[in-house]
């Protein structure tokens, strides 16, 4: 295991110690496992919480920060946080407007924000959840709300924060992120596992020169599994796979999302990204956004994402509005 | 049913269930991930502590039970225990006739939890148990059993329940995946319902 760590158990708290060393103007933690933004509770605003297991980031906690979530519930690596953490996170960022839970579609999240919601709402205040379900490898499209999510829902932070931050009601927010998050497709590509400090074992096994479609963040196992194909070959499997479940075609708007798995470097996401448009735009869909760079992680996973969401005219201001948090500046 | 008796069977059923931890981490590891005793040891150590915190008011204490187990053993068994506990509590806000009581409780935890894990009758998960011990408790209501003969009846449901669940394949969580491996071993989660309520009826006798 090649890993710059101290004790594996401490893994977690030493990150999030460091992240809060690092950006004290930015964020603060008011409870154990809980990050806010600094000037949390924003009275009047809708309040956004997010959360799920360690080992993905940016994805939690980097998107915590203006335009984007208020606060997180850090749970271990690929572990669920407590209820109580969530619950934590949403007394710290309800400026009174309520509360929207946005995380991705894990059974064992889903019980722990749910619970938490219950908790939340008996003290008085108003929560409505949110959960994405982009990853079309996981689940037919007939089962679309039973998919996992990934990376895609680094553009519905983006939709959700900024209409938060406008002013928009819990029900707005939530209206307007739903319909997002209904327009949003992933499909991902694993090329090596990643390996967890506590387990010190790879995750699974996938020999040199192969590769896995479909495979999820965590190492579920995905749609088939062969020989490393060229990027041009890969880009055109994602696309279709994503396309056909968006019955996206001739002169659709989409932002697009390319993001890699934590081992693979950027400069191969923008050779996948170069095919990915050319797949796009030879349907007649015009690309009218794209990011490209490290969304949700996998530890040291190699591989990529990508990422298709369809817009409207409200959806594309959404994702234009300003958005800064401290582990992506660009975002 | 009063406070100190409800503060006694609890505890005695925290005890039956610390006792129980390492049959549950042997059921559980057939086909999940074999730590149902680790975190149910850590759901005794709350339950216990709570208990001896002295909350006033059954519907406080089952709601502090809950909360407190929320927050202290947030794995997926752990907030299925909690979520039934919090259940419970609003089930029993309007007080009545101790066997009632117990029925509408059962009923109120076993739709939360049937409701938060998303598993069904007959998917082989404590829903299963919680459905028999809820219908127990409905019959012995419609009879008008005293409670402590109630009480007796559902843990007898609970173990047959449990008994039953070795012949069903698992449909839900991580025993799905290898559902043949879970065959001709009773379900973990019924296991463990019919472990507490056994010890609580025995309590509860006297």
């Amino acid at each position: 295991m090649r890993k710059i760590i101290n004790q594996p158990k401490a893994f977690v708290d030493e990150m999030l110690e460091g992240v809060l060393l690092a950006h004290p103007g930015s964020l603060r933690s008011p409870a154990r496992r809980v990050v806010v933004r600094a000037d949390a509770p924003r009275h009047g605003k809708v309040g956004i919480v997010t959360g799920g297991g360690s080992g993905h980031l940016p994805l939690f906690m980097g998107y915590v920060g203006t335009g984007l979530a208020d606060g997180v519930a850090v749970g271990d690596v690929f572990a669920s946080p407590s209820a109580d953490q969530v619950l934590e996170a949403s007394r710290a960022v309800d400026g009174g407007a309520g509360v929207v839970y946005l995380y991705g579609n894990y059974s064992g999240d889903v019980m722990n924000f749910d619970l938490a919601a219950e908790l939340a709402i008996a003290e008085g205040m108003q929560v409505a959840t949110v959960v994405g379900t982009d990853d079309v490898a996981s689940a037919p499209e007939a089962q679309a709300e039973r998919r996992r999510g990934v990376a895609g829902i680094a553009m519905l932070y983006k939709v959700a924060g900024a209409g938060a931050e406008e002013g928009r009601s819990l029900a707005e927010v939530v209206t307007v992120t739903e319909r997002a998050s209904s327009g949003l497709r992933s499909m991902g590509v694993a090329l090596s596992p990643c390996t967890l400090p506590a387990a010190g074992e790879p995750t699974f096994s996938l020999p040199d020169g192969q590769m896995e479609i479909g495979m999820g963040i965590h190492g579920e196992p995905g749609v088939s599994r062969g020989p490393l194909r060229p990027a041009a070959a890969i880009a055109v499997e994602l696309v279709d796979h994503i396309v056909d479940g968006l019955s996206c075609g001739r002169g659709d708007d989409v932002a697009v999302l390319v993001n890699g798995l934590g081992a693979t470097p950027v400069e191969e996401l923008y050779v996948l990204y170069r095919s990915v448009h050319g797949a796009l735009v030879s349907r007649g869909i015009d690309v009218r956004r794209a990011w490209v760079g490290e969304f949700a992680t996998s530890l040291e996973m190699a591989g990529a994402s990508v990422s298709v969401m369809r817009l409207d005219d409200e959806i594309l201001g959404l994702l234009d509005a300003p958005a800064r948090s401290p582990l992506l500046a660009r975002w | 049913m009063n406070e100190a008796l409800l503060v006694d069977v609890l505890g005695a059923a925290a005890s039956a269930l610390e006792d129980a931890a390492p049959e549950l981490n042997r059921l559980d590891g057939f086909a999940g991930d074999g730590d149902l005793g680790v975190t149910m040891t850590e759901v005794a150590r709350i339950v216990k502590e709570v208990l001896a915190t002295g909350v006033a008011g059954v519907p406080e204490l089952l709601g502090a039970i809950g909360t407190g187990i929320a927050r202290g053993a947030p794995s997926t068994s752990g907030t299925l225990v909690a979520t039934a506990f919090l259940r419970a509590s609003q089930a029993c806000g309007e007080g009545g006739e101790p066997t009632a009581l117990l029925a509408r409780c059962f009923e109120a935890a076993l739709e939360g939890v049937r409701a938060r894990g998303k598993a069904e009758p007959g998917d082989r998960t404590l829903v299963d148990g919680l459905a028999s011990v809820s219908t127990s408790l409905e019959a012995s209501t419609a009879d008008g059993l005293e409670w402590r003969e109630a009480l007796a009846k559902a843990a007898e449901a609970a173990r047959s329940t449990a008994q039953a669940t070795a012949a069903m394949e698992p449909k839900k969580g991580r025993a799905s995946w290898v559902p043949q491996r879970a065959l001709g071993h009773p379900d973990a989660g019924c296991s463990m319902l019919a472990i507490v309520l056994s010890a609580a009826a025995a309590r509860a006798a006297g």
